[in-house]
């Protein structure tokens, strides 16, 4: 297909962004079926481009009824949106950035914390002891080999920990952005 | 002179109408709708019109629609037929149609 036609293709579904996904590409698939119509009776694209008219009225014409329902200026639509932003903006500055440290940082403790665990092992069979990593809780210290396994415990559980904290953070900024699409003044 | 306008509204007016009664007298798909309406210079319209129309007319429960594939090179079409409430639609349609027919004849003094 000629790529003035997608573009105007994008165009529509750009201007009908106020509909449902599903909506949209429904409708722009007939749109499209209709230019390749003409491009089969071998009609040049500037017909076709003409004969569609401005991209944007060929929207409007299916948002007419929805503009006309949503017209009106309300208070209580006014209230929603500053409630909505209000908490978002409070919300996302705690959220965002704790999650986005916590996620990655775990991740990397994680990984770590068994190949630490596992030279202090290797260096214990050799008979040497490793300085600088050892396992220690309180006057508790555990022997290099239960520390190599209890390293790579600790190791799944904190990269669990960070894959949990990353889900969430895409969660939080998936839904804010989702309640922003279906709140417009 | 102002026929042009005047001839856009009835056109406007009509669309509708013209379209259901397409629709019930066999399935169409969009394009085919707007190649049925070219052949009446009166009431030919384009995609901008027809289009939002078809869906519209979905939405209010007269129409329904399927996507079909065609033979090869050509693409999916979207075919529409009536639904019970769209028969029950037109009917009505017609009968308001006759009786807008029959005001005009009688204006006309015929």
């Amino acid at each position: 297909m000629d790529a003035r036609l997608e573009k105007y293709l994008d165009k529509v579904d750009r201007y009908l962004r106020p509909l449902p996904t599903s909506e949209r590409v429904d409708i722009v698939k007939e749109i499209k079926g209709s230019m390749l119509e003409m491009e089969n009776e071998s009609l040049a694209v500037e017909d076709i481009l003409e004969r569609l008219g401005n991209p944007k009225e060929l929207a409007m014409a299916y948002l007419g009824d929805l503009l006309t329902r949503k017209q009106g200026f309300s208070w209580n639509r006014l209230l929603l949106v500053c409630a909505f932003y209000g908490l978002t903006g409070f919300s996302g500055m705690i959220v965002i950035p704790v999650l986005g440290i916590i996620a990655p940082t775990f991740i990397f403790c994680g990984a770590v914390s068994p190949v630490a665990g596992l030279v202090k092992y290797v260096s214990s069979l050799f008979g040497y002891d490793m300085p600088y990593v050892m396992f220690q809780l309180g006057d508790f210290t555990l022997s290099p080999g239960a520390g190599f396994i209890w390293s790579i415990v600790v190791g799944a559980a904190l990269v669990f920990l960070g894959k949990g904290s990353w889900e969430l953070l895409l969660r939080y900024i998936r839904a804010v952005s989702r309640t922003k699409r279906n709140l417009s003044i | 002179m102002n026929l042009d306008k005047w001839k856009s509204q009835i056109a406007r007016g009509t669309l509708e109408y013209c379209i259901l009664l397409m629709l019930s007298q066999k399935t169409c798909y969009g394009y085919e709708v707007l190649q049925e309406l070219g052949k009446h210079p009166m009431i030919a319209s384009t995609e901008s019109t027809v289009y939002p129309l078809l869906r519209r007319l979905q939405k209010e429960g007269f129409l329904q629609s399927v996507w079909r594939d065609s033979a090869e090179g050509l693409p999916p079409r979207k075919y529409y037929s009536l639904t019970p409430a769209g028969e029950e639609y037109v009917k009505c349609m017609s009968k308001e149609w006759d009786s807008l027919l029959e005001a005009v004849s009688c204006l006309r003094g015929e």
